[in-house]
């Protein structure tokens, strides 16, 4: 009988294993689990480790007594467990999330991966939007830009204390990847200009005019931004990028005859008039114009009389960046007793995109600028006659690269517009980004920046810079918050209304090749 | 009844004003010899009835308006009465009153056909042809009414309608014999009368008239009926879908014992596989059988249709996306885990049940790498589940090395994924059993909750008596975190469904009362409430001892379980009184005199709303007028109530992506309310979901521009848009089949589970619950038709698939669908749509609505056409 028993003990069991079934696997039903284990590990290549035998809802643990499973002959049980070569390859490390990363780290790593480097607001301190909007109108002068970055100032005086601080503001708009405080800028500065660091009250600052902030930050870093250049000249960089030289003329109006006066003056900006009693001004040309030639009264040195003077100004010496000051506040005396305000005129003065100063320029300068109009006009009939073979070659390239071809030609020149516009912004952006001196200069300027006041007067109200960033895309920079505009949006900021206006244009001189 | 008279009386005083009409010499000479007749009845004379009667009659049967003899007698009527009244009790007066009782029919007052007849001599009455007993059926409805309020017997009335039932029968009127049938209660007699010729009709007209009864007793009469004539004419396939509908214990095996033919036992197991129906072990011997009704074959055979339709290549979800065509398109620099989470489910969702993917498959660059380290590897690793849909053999080989993984979120990604793919599916070994119930050992919280969702997905609706103990164990546990006990609870739910089980009931209520408030006030607290509800789902009245029990619990999670359970007892019933006293809810006065706002229970309101989607969402006038309602909500309500709307919207129009909801969700998506926006983006998905609706996959690209600075809204489309291409266009949703007669209880319970998280998308679905969304995995179906032979092979026959119409109680054989195209079986069917076979070579092997699996036979009345119309192919777009 004790035998015949022994014989049942061993029996034979279906196993399934993910899609494939074994039939007739053998197990002794007096033998260990472990014993079995290593049939399976035979017969399915899973380690015994990683098996795991189904019988029924439950698992076969270790300790078990085969033979009180109740297992019948030909009974099916099912194996899970992975096979050394199914493993999956975890060994190659975790992807970096955007959600992990810091602003900071974010910032940096865009930079070094992709070159992008993304708009960082400024958080305002109490009505500092001023400032922070004459900063980010700054920075966009790259050379500048990476002047400041590069040359950290060894020295003690407020003006190097000022430069340096900018220099940490300009690295930190570009990798801090979050808005922050200027607030080391600031106290520098205030110190520099007590005048700004005025209250209102405790909590906040009073506003400022962002021309001076402006102007003073240039006049303060200026002395400190010499360089030499490769002839080995001494050369200044505010002056290299903002003078302005300005050939005034003064004759006259009543004695021909007088001789004209002519000095040579040197400023920063340009300005325009807006507040013109005699002839209302609607561009920003015509304000210009207005500044450029003033009537005044004089004393004549040849009879000692008063006489009606006309001065002349034209352009000597052109900028690399042209600023712009739309000349909208004036002081109002007060009537009547009353104290004199600051008041803002809110009047629609359009500037253009491209802004034309051949006119305003002297004789002898736009002999110069002449070569480089030419140019430009036979480089721009050539570009016009070489399209059609360009036309031609694209369609070329795209039956060469394999892609489907459409067969309609609009389609074809649909796309191949696309790429040539494509093109184009990539050498408009390269135009405006890239190191002057080195093409033909024609007199003609690019807005690449402009900031803003909105308000009625120029005590309170808001700043904010708007920044042409690639294309036709620009940045609006509202102290911490950024967004994306389109230029249409830009041109629009004319004034004449509750919107914000240009106050202060920033426009880059453009060269061609 | 003198009043009756009296009236008679003036209509005949009134008549000479009136102008008469002049008749033709026939007319006249009709008219005066009935009147003659009239004249010597009045004579006592028997000889003129007679010849009056046949006057009658002989008209009667060429009738198309009032025939003539009755018109001429209408002046007559009221002498007639009146001689009728002075009479002696006599033959004579019997044979009066019969055809009095005619007469009546057109002259008399309410129920006189009935009076005068039952004063007759009840002999010759079924010869007065089928008008008179139409008006004699409507006579005794009404008064068999009235002698129910007075509580008197009806047995005379009953005789009458023993008599009447036999001669509808006979005159193709089955609906007018069941209509008197169900007037005076006697439908069980329906049985003896049904016969092989007049089944269908008699079915169809019965059935219809189910989601039309007024009260539980009166649709259990109905069904039971239906069920019994159908066994006795051996119409399995249909008792088999009443007896699911009946789901009461013993019904189906019956079905089974019964039917001997064995393709048709077949069949049968393919419906039963259909409804999750976990028959007795001992009932189904052949192991093919075994096989079919343990939905074994459900993943072959879905791959085969998506072979045939030429969709089984993986789709990466930036093919659907469709990126792009979004109008802008942000350069991406990073991996995002919001954007690889959804990428996760959104390769889920479109590669369901295709056992490859564009992710997971890979191996050499493990997606893995792609997630973080937390609840998006959960995630990543529970999507296994849903590519491996049904397909346990493919499942347990893809995802179990992430068991061996030391990892606690792939382990617990692992256990959900394993409860998807061996949902529905009945394994002998239990693999799902015996594997998570070894993981519910494991210290960890995180792998334990798994292990609790995977059990609950895979034995959903099974009523698994093994896993009772040892998941109430889990939930009574209140050392652990609430999170595993609510999910022990919604799992319970989950398994028995609908099963009133007042064990776990009773285990729920206690977890609820020994929680602390703290822990009630979270937000996954809900689903106790949500698996308590589930245990009693489409119940009705079984749910009150619990809803009463409910009392007892303080915290304000009480009234949450207590409209949630209303809403699940009574799901799909379409009980008016349920959706008046959920409304009461909502109109709730959300401020007081002086306008300021008293701090209610929004939640509250919102979960009713979603209840009165799911009472109403089984039947279509139903859904259309609480369609209405949500307008009059949208309209006039707080936007915290208004939030429920587009969930409700998605869940009475789940999977079938009509114009008019779509466009509300579509306002609804662009709210300025960020949490209503985030619902009806997600439910723009729930309604589409598996459609590949073109409409909704460009409105949901416009949203993805619209939400690009939006993370969290842009999860939630991409989600959306991964639902829309669910299985590439070949699932569904839809909880409700068989022409919405049958509910998959799984599915319901799929659906609303992961509708009650939505209710707090922001703490639940956009936090570390978004598993919650597989659950939407127990409620997938393919919307497939596939014809088989006997050997359960494909059988490629034509079938036309078409808008569906409603042809009951038509005369004749009238179109059941419009507007349709002919394809190659298999097939797939939209919601509304119905499958036809296109000729008549091939049969079903049983009558019953083609859908899912159809096992046909040859016709043997079938004579080939000379001219065969030319095969479509199934045009298919992706």
């Amino acid at each position: 009988m004790d035998q015949i028993e022994e014989e049942h003990k061993i029996i034979h069991l279906e196993i399934k294993y993910t899609t494939e079934i074994h039939k007739n696997v053998p197990i002794d039903l007096n033998g260990t689990v472990l014993k079995f284990q290593e049939t399976l590990q035979e017969i399915l290549k899973v380690p015994i480790e990683k098996q795991k035998i189904m019988i029924k809802g439950s698992l076969l643990k270790q300790d078990q007594n085969l033979s009180k499973l109740n297992l019948k002959n030909g009974q099916q049980i099912m194996v899970m467990g992975a096979r050394e070569e199914h493993l999956l390859n975890l060994k190659q490390g975790k992807k970096i999330f955007e959600e992990d990363l810091t602003p900071e780290q974010k910032a940096i790593f865009l930079k070094q991966k992709a070159g992008i480097v993304l708009p960082i607001g400024l958080v305002n301190q109490g009505n500092t939007c001023y400032m922070n909007a004459s900063i980010q109108i700054l920075r966009r002068v790259n050379e500048l830009n990476e002047y400041v970055k590069n040359n950290a100032k060894q020295g003690q005086g407020p003006s190097v204390k000022l430069f340096n601080a900018l220099n940490d503001v300009f690295q930190k708009l570009e990798l801090k990847g979050e808005p922050f405080k200027p607030l080391n800028f600031m106290t520098i500065f205030f110190q520099l200009y007590p005048e700004f660091a005025q209250r209102d009250n405790p909590m906040t600052f009073k506003q400022q005019d962002a021309d001076e902030c402006f102007q003073n930050i240039l006049q303060t870093i200026q002395p400190l931004t010499n360089y030499e250049n490769e002839e080995g000249q001494q050369k200044n960089l505010i002056s290299d990028l903002f003078e302005i030289e300005l050939k005034a003329t003064i004759e006259n109006q009543d004695i021909p005859d007088e001789p004209k006066k002519v000095s040579v003056e040197k400023g920063k900006k340009l300005m325009c008039i807006i507040d013109n009693q005699s002839k209302p001004v609607n561009t920003l040309v015509e304000g210009i114009t207005v500044s450029l030639e003033e009537q005044m009264e004089k004393i004549s040195e040849t009879d000692q009389q008063t006489h009606i003077y006309k001065k002349t100004q034209r352009i000597s010496k052109l900028p690399s960046y042209l600023l712009c000051q739309m000349v909208r506040f004036y002081w109002k005396i007060g009537v009547q007793g009353k104290e004199g305000v600051k008041a803002k005129i809110l009047r629609n003065v359009a500037f253009p995109k491209i802004l034309d100063l051949f006119d305003f320029c002297a004789p002898e300068l736009q002999e110069q600028l002449q070569t480089g109009r030419d140019y430009e006009k036979k480089k721009n009939l050539e570009m016009a006659a070489k399209e059609t073979d360009e036309l031609e070659q694209f369609k070329k390239d795209l039956e060469a690269s394999g892609k489907m071809v459409p067969d309609d030609t609009r389609e074809i020149y649909k796309q191949f517009k696309a790429k040539k516009q494509q093109e184009e912004i990539k050498n408009h952006d390269d135009q405006l980004y890239r190191k002057h001196g080195f093409g033909l200069v024609t007199g003609n300027y690019e807005l690449i920046g402009v900031l803003t006041h909105t308000g009625r007067e120029a005590d309170s109200g808001h700043y904010m810079a708007w920044v042409h960033h690639s294309g036709d895309n620009w940045i609006c920079y509202d102290d911490e918050k950024t967004s994306e505009r389109k230029i249409e949006h830009i041109l629009d900021l004319r004034g004449g209304g509750d919107w914000h206006m240009g106050y202060y244009l920033l426009y880059r001189r453009l060269e061609i090749e | 009844m003198e009043e009756k008279k009296v009236s008679v009386d003036q209509k005949t005083q009134k008549k000479p004003g009136k102008q008469v009409v002049q008749l033709s010499e026939q007319d006249l000479e009709l008219k005066t010899r009935l009147e003659q007749y009239v004249e010597e009845i009045i004579q006592n004379n028997t000889e003129s009835l007679e010849k009056l009667k046949t006057e009658v009659r002989t008209a009667t049967t060429s009738m198309t308006s009032v025939p003539k003899p009755f018109k001429f007698l209408k002046e007559s009527y009221g002498r007639l009465v009146e001689f009728y009244n002075g009479l002696e009790t006599s033959r004579f007066k019997k044979q009066l009153a019969d055809f009095l009782s005619v007469l009546a029919m057109t002259y008399g007052g309410d129920r006189d056909s009935l009076l005068y007849l039952q004063e007759g001599t009840l002999e010759e009455f079924k010869f007065w042809g089928h008008e008179y007993l139409s008006h004699l059926a409507a006579n005794i409805g009404s008064e068999f009414q009235i002698r129910l309020q007075k509580q008197e017997g009806a047995d005379d009335l009953l005789f009458l309608v023993d008599e009447i039932i036999p001669y509808f029968m006979d005159h193709n009127s089955e609906h007018d014999a069941i209509d008197l049938l169900s007037e005076v209660d006697q439908l069980q007699k329906l049985e003896q009368y049904v016969n092989q010729v007049n089944i269908q009709r008699i079915l169809v007209y019965l059935l219809s008239i189910v989601p039309f009864s007024s009260d539980q007793d009166e649709l259990d009469i109905l069904l039971v009926t239906a069920y019994n004539i159908c066994l006795k004419v051996n119409e399995y396939t249909n008792a088999l879908r009443i007896a699911l509908r009946i789901d009461k214990p013993g019904k189906v095996e019956q079905v089974f014992e019964a039917c001997q033919d064995p393709t048709i036992k077949k069949q049968l197991a393919f419906q039963l596989a259909r409804h999750r129906y976990q028959i007795d072990e001992g009932i189904i011997n052949d192991e093919t059988l075994k096989k079919i009704a343990a939905n074994q074959y459900l993943s072959q055979f879905y791959i085969n249709l998506a072979k045939d339709l030429e969709v089984l290549e993986p789709k990466t979800p930036d093919q659907v996306y469709k990126a792009h065509l979004e109008e802008k398109n942000k350069e991406a620099n990073f991996e995002q885990i919001q954007k690889n989470l959804a990428a996760t489910y959104c390769n889920g969702f479109v590669n369901a049940g295709f056992k490859k993917d564009a992710l997971m498959s890979n191996k050499d660059n493990p997606w893995l790498n792609s997630v973080k380290n937390d609840h998006t590897a959960i995630a990543a690793v529970a999507s296994i589940g849903l590519i491996n849909l049904w397909n346990i053999d493919n499942g347990t080989e893809q995802i179990s090395e992430y068991f061996d993984l030391s990892d606690i979120y792939t382990k617990a990604g692992g256990c959900i994924g394993f409860g998807l793919f061996c949902s529905g599916i009945v394994d002998e070994n239990q693999p799902a059993q015996a594997i998570l119930l070894a993981q519910l050992e494991s210290p960890e919280v995180q792998v334990k909750i798994g292990a609790v969702m995977g059990l609950g997905l895979a034995y959903a609706g099974s009523a698994r008596v093994e896993l009772q103990e040892q998941l109430i164990s889990v939930l009574i546990e209140t050392a652990d975190s609430v999170e595993l006990a609510a999910m022990a609870a919604l799992s319970l739910g989950l398994i028995f469904v609908g099963k009133c089980n007042d064990e776990v009931a009773n285990a729920i209520l206690q977890a609820m009362m020994e929680r602390p408030e703290s822990q009630l006030d979270l937000s996954i607290s809900r689903y106790f409430a949500v698996g308590l509800g589930l245990l009693y789902l489409g119940q009705a009245e079984a749910a009150d001892i619990a809803i009463e029990s409910l009392a007892l619990i303080t915290h304000k999670i009480s009234k949450y379980a207590k409209v949630t359970l209303t809403s699940l007892a009574y799901a799909s019933t379409g009980n008016v009184l349920k959706v008046q006293e959920l409304l009461g809810y909502c109109s709730e006065v959300t401020s007081d005199d002086k306008g300021t706002k008293i701090d209610k229970n929004y939640e509250l309101q919102q979960v009713a709303i979603l209840g009165i989607a799911l009472i109403a969402s089984s039947e279509d006038i139903g859904s259309e007028m609480v369609y209405r309602i949500f307008q009059h909500i949208l309209q006039f309500s707080d936007v915290e109530v208004k939030r429920a709307i587009p969930l409700a919207v998605a869940l009475i129009n789940i999977s079938n992506p009509k114009i008019q909801p779509m466009d509300l969700l579509l306002k609804l998506a662009h709210d300025r309310d960020q949490e209503l926006s985030y619902r009806a983006t997600l439910s723009m998905g729930l309604l589409g979901a598996g459609t590949n609706n073109s409409r909704i996959a460009d409105k949901l690209r416009g949203l993805a521009v619209y939400f690009m600075n939006d993370s969290n809204g842009l999860f939630l489309v991409r989600i959306a848009q991964g639902l829309l291409h669910m299985g590439k266009g070949l699932l569904t949703l839809q909880p409700y089949y068989s022409d919405k007669f049958l509910m998959n209880k799984v599915a319901i319970a799929g659906i609303i589970s992961f509708l009650h998280g939505c209710l707090d998308i922001k703490n639940l679905i956009l936090e570390k619950n978004h598993t919650l969304l597989y659950y939407l995995g127990i409620a997938m179906y393919p919307r497939m038709f596939f014809t088989l032979n006997d050997n359960l092979e494909n059988l490629p026959v034509q079938v036309r698939v078409g808008q569906a119409v409603d042809a009951v109680g038509q005369a004749g054989k009238p179109k059941r669908i419009t507007g349709f195209q002919t394809h190659t079986s298999p097939v797939i069917v939209s919601a509304g749509e119905r499958a036809e076979l296109g000729n008549d070579e091939y049969m079903p092997v049983q009558d019953m609505i083609l859908e899912n699996f159809v096992i046909l036979k040859k016709n043997p009345d079938y004579k080939p056409e000379i001219e065969q119309p030319q095969r479509k192919k199934t045009s298919f777009s992706m």
